[in-house]
Order: structure tokens, then sequence, then C-alpha cells
């Protein structure tokens, strides 16, 4: 707006150029708007997740019951779990860690719960190429189904603090 | 541009005098008031109102059951 305003009627119809780059500007939007379920299927870097409300002191009781339950051993004094194939794995994020570490199988799917007690935590599974943004309050449910054998390390990729760069949990695929 | 793509006056021959029909663009490009409360109710609606919807559409977390 300029600061008087022009009198009687300035507007014009758009001219043949600007119409072609406003459609070329258009049909890039289109093409990167067609990449996000592009990627969210073939890429694999986004899974396809369910998100309940939970509190986090329900969380917690849930994931410690779960503990309790399958526990098998250690590992550097985090309890190991070892869900049966297809059942519901329970892990939490919190300062600064991913609670407890994961036996799986290779081929097995399972459905992997995550939350956070406290703040906003990454989990970020290397040297694999799955980012997860978790947040506290909800429960996410994700389905996993590991593709080789060997050790993978959930990274938070969320800044969270001073030891956020300690966070690290693992998942074990046998 | 090409000045035959204007639109033309609708003259109104009682008058006398030439009304012009300003296009709604125009009527919004003309007020700056106009202009911030389009500028704040497309956001609002497409990104606050929507994205508290969605919030409180999440369901519960269903009942806890150990693995047998």
């Amino acid at each position: 707006m300029s600061i008087q305003t022009l009198k009687g009627v300035w507007w014009k119809k758009v001219d043949r150029s600007e119409k072609l780059w406003l459609g070329i500007a258009l049909a890039w939007c289109l093409v990167l708007f067609a990449m996000m379920p592009l990627w969210h299927w073939k890429g694999g870097q986004n899974p396809s997740f369910e998100t309940y409300r939970i509190t986090a002191a329900d969380y917690q009781a849930k994931v410690e019951a779960y503990v309790q339950k399958t526990k098998v051993g250690e590992d550097r004094g985090f309890p190991v779990v070892a869900p049966g194939p297809g059942e519901d794995v329970y892990m939490l994020g919190r300062l600064w860690q991913w609670y407890p570490v994961v036996k799986l199988k290779k081929g097995e799917t399972y459905r992997l719960h995550l939350s956070s007690l406290d703040l906003v935590h990454g989990f970020s599974l290397f040297p694999l190429n799955l980012n997860f943004m978790v947040l506290p309050g909800y429960e996410y449910v994700l389905p996993i189904t590991p593709t080789e054998k060997g050790e993978v390390y959930a990274v938070c990729n969320e800044f969270c603090g001073i030891g956020h760069h300690q966070m690290v949990g693992k998942i074990i695929v046998e | 541009m090409a000045d035959g793509d204007q639109q033309g006056p609708v003259t109104r021959p009682d008058a006398g005098t030439t009304a012009e029909r300003v296009p709604l663009a125009q009527v919004f490009l003309d007020n700056i008031f106009l202009l911030l409360v389009l500028g704040l109710a497309v956001p609002i609606v497409f990104y606050t109102i929507w994205g508290l919807l969605e919030i409180a559409s999440i369901p519960l977390a269903p009942p806890f059951e150990l693995p047998k």
C-alpha cells in the first residue's frame, strides 16, 4: 500500500508471462507436496505411527511393569528386555537415556511404544535413517521389522540439555 | 501488461458520470487493515485451529496389558 491510495481502478489482469512463472512456481510446489507422501512410503525415514495421550507417570509405570516382566539380562546397568515375535515393546526417553535395552529377532514385526518423561527427545536410529520426535504426554506406537542382525543405536536428535550427547540407547537384533 | 486487459468502466447514464467496478483483489490491496485481517485469519484457521483440533482428537492410551 502506498502512502496515498491510488484513485480509480488500477488492478489489471495478470499478463501471460507472469501467469507462466506463477504456473512454474505452482508446479514446483505440487512436486514438493507429492514428495511428502512419496518419501513417507518409499523413503522409510518417517514411519506411520499411532498416537495416544498418556501422562508421564502412567507411561513410566507401564514401562517399569513391562521391564519387570520381560527382563532377560543387563547391559551396562540397563535392563535388557526380549519381547516375543509380534509383541508390544516399550521404551522411554528421559534425561539422558533411552530405557531399557531391547533385544529383537530379525524379520519379526513388533509394535514399538515410545514416550518421553520430561522434554522433547528425538529417536534416531543409527546407522539406519529413521528419525522420530517423541513428546512428553503422548505415547507413540511404531510398527518395526528389523531386517539385519547386529546392534543399532537410538540417538537423541532433539537437543535436551547438558547430557544430550550421552543419550544413546541400544537395540540388539539377533 | 496489456492495456486491453483492464476491466472497463461501468457508465451510469442517469448521473452522467463514470462509476468504476473495483476488483476484489484491489479492494484488499487498497486497505492495509483488510490485508492484516486476512494475514492473521488464514494462519489462525489453517495452522492454529486445525492443529488444536488435531491435538484434541488424539485418543487416550488403551489399557495396558502385560505380555503373558
